[in-house]
């Protein structure tokens, strides 16, 4: 499959009358989105915002990141199974606006998060400060359940996404990037002395605001399959994973994954990018053990050299991570696994909830308790309402200059796990 | 038979006619505990103990199944116990008002019932 992506710099968001891309700023009308988000009969109103970057400006509490993107060659379209029809993404030309995002806000359940601060301190550990942000605050239509308004609040924030997307089609990207992922045979006679190297992604998969959407479908509900990376691209996967905002993957980050990016970056020169893997995390048991096979059964029969595995949240993920690790590495398969870390606010507990030897290379994206303190910023789109209870919240961690302290657990992507992440170690 | 050890009222009231459930009116960590010593006496883990990607202090309540009682133990069920248990000791307990408990315990019960179904699709 061969995708070439487009990238239209998008500078700055505005509101207008007529909706467009001119000289680098996205200009929306919000009468229109609110009118196509109101086709929801779930949702009651929405709100929007634009934070930009250097703004004293916290978001709070987000649920998903999406960036806007619209085919402009080839089969299907952006969000397929979703947002339109299901046919297969990932070949023909798709074009990017790049620097703009859509960030869905609001209460599904009263405990969830995530902070992005678009200045100060928290900024440093969130890459959506960096991003010019066209914020969505959806209010749900009273008596509307927990599962309802978080499925409205996914589909409205891909809605608009992929009506801003469509405003990119026409114009020329100012900057464009080739992706051609070949069949295991063209790979192989074109590369024939490169480690065939693969990717396995673990995508979140067990419930309420722990779910993962692949062509439309629930990925608990599937076994371990195969896809190409330019799928992904398209918006072949999209999260319905509301909990943990350090180390979730939002749609954003699908759209982006980094590990994709590097491995076609090396694609050719140091490696031969072979197989894109895609498997669950599911809280039953046999799932898991089903699941990890699979992987470790597809990685031998890909007559794979090396695989990278990366995870998706906390717990009981651990399990899945090193089952995937013990069974490809059995198969004779050097593997390395990208995870983060809940070693306590000094760093001195165990990182993970599962360990084995075999899982002897391992990146990890930071300590999730690691405390920060934030200082209040002028605006809040959304509410502080949830500060205290927000995963690395605690009780009375708002002082009386407003400023928060919170683990970075809290943040959106502070220590994401494909790595679309600031944190480093020297 | 399965048992499910939940100290969830809501996993309580909505589960209790479709599995055998031993309800403890206790703190998480001790759901944890109970089903570390269950699995040492021979029953087997079905489902994860950390279920979900809420942290053991950021919700009060646990909702796990385990197998009924084999006559050897299940080592990887042992090691799974164990060290969720270890984890979930490793965070400081947090204080959380009223309003929260229904929000906790409806995500308790949709993870639960994920794997319910999948347990469902089994038999």
């Amino acid at each position: 499959m061969k995708l070439e992506v487009g990238y239209i710099q998008i500078r700055d968001i505005q509101f207008g009358e007529t909706p467009m891309v001119k000289d680098g700023t996205l200009y929306v009308n919000a009468g229109e989105l609110e009118a196509l988000v109101l086709e929801d009969e779930y949702l009651a109103a929405v709100s929007f915002d634009i934070a930009r970057p250097g703004e004293s400006v916290r978001i709070s509490p987000v649920k998903d990141v999406i960036e806007p993107r619209a085919k402009v060659e080839g089969s299907g379209d952006i969000f397929p199974g979703v947002i339109s029809k299901v046919d297969t993404v990932g070949s023909g030309k798709t074009h990017v606006l790049r620097g703009a995002a859509v960030v869905t806000v609001g209460k599904i359940v009263g405990f969830q998060e995530g902070i992005i601060d678009m200045t100060g301190l928290g900024a440093q550990y969130t890459p959506f400060s960096k991003t010019v942000n066209l914020v969505a605050n959806f209010t749900p239509k009273d008596g509307l359940s927990a599962h309802e308004y978080e499925a409205a609040a996914r589909k409205a924030g891909l809605k608009i996404a992929y009506a801003l997307g469509k405003l990119g089609v026409d114009m020329r990207p100012d900057d464009t990037k080739v992706y051609e992922f070949e069949s295991l045979v063209e790979g192989l006679k074109k590369y024939p002395d490169l480690p065939r190297v693969g990717y396995v992604q673990m995508l979140q998969s067990q419930g309420l605001l722990h779910d993962t959407y692949v062509y439309g479908v629930d990925m608990k509900q599937s076994i371990t399959t195969m896809l190409s990376p330019t799928e992904i691209m398209d918006g072949a996967i999209i999260s319905g994973n509301c909990v943990s905002a350090c180390d979730k993957n939002t749609t954003y980050h699908h759209q982006n994954n980094p590990v994709i990016e590097d491995l076609f970056s090396e694609h050719g020169k140091t490696l031969n990018f072979t197989a894109m893997i895609i498997t669950n995390e599911n809280v039953y048991l046999a799932d898991k053990i089903r699941s990890s096979d699979w992987t470790a059964k597809l990685v031998d029969q890909l007559d794979l050299d090396g695989v990278i595995i990366s995870q998706e949240g906390f717990g009981n993920p651990d399990t899945d991570l090193i089952m995937n690790c013990k069974k490809t590495e059995a198969t004779g398969t050097k593997t390395v696994i990208i995870t983060n870390e809940y070693a306590g606010r000094d760093g001195t507990s165990q990182s993970l909830a599962d360990a084995d030897p075999s899982a002897d290379a391992l990146v990890t994206g930071g300590n999730s308790n690691q405390v920060v303190t934030l200082p209040k910023l002028d605006k809040v789109i959304g509410t502080l309402e949830y500060t205290e209870k927000i995963a690395g919240g605690f009780a009375g961690n708002t002082d009386a200059q407003g400023s928060i302290t919170v683990e970075i657990q809290a943040i959106t992507g502070a220590t994401n796990e494909l790595g679309f992440n600031l944190l480093s170690a020297r | 038979m399965d048992i499910l050890v939940t100290n969830n009222p809501l996993v309580l009231d909505r589960c209790k006619s479709c599995v055998h459930i031993e309800y403890l009116d206790a703190p998480l960590i001790d759901v944890l505990v109970r089903v570390r010593d269950l699995v040492h006496l021979g029953h087997a883990l079905r489902t994860h103990p950390l279920s979900g990607s809420i942290k053991p202090n950021e919700t009060l309540y646990k909702s796990v199944l385990v197998s009924g009682k084999h006559s050897h133990i299940d080592k990887q069920s042992v090691h799974i116990a164990g060290a969720c248990v270890l984890k979930a000791q490793s965070f400081p307990l947090r204080v959380f008002n009223e309003r929260v408990l229904y929000d906790m315990q409806i995500v308790d019960l949709s993870l639960i019932s994920s794997a319910l179904s999948s347990c469902a699709h089994e038999r």
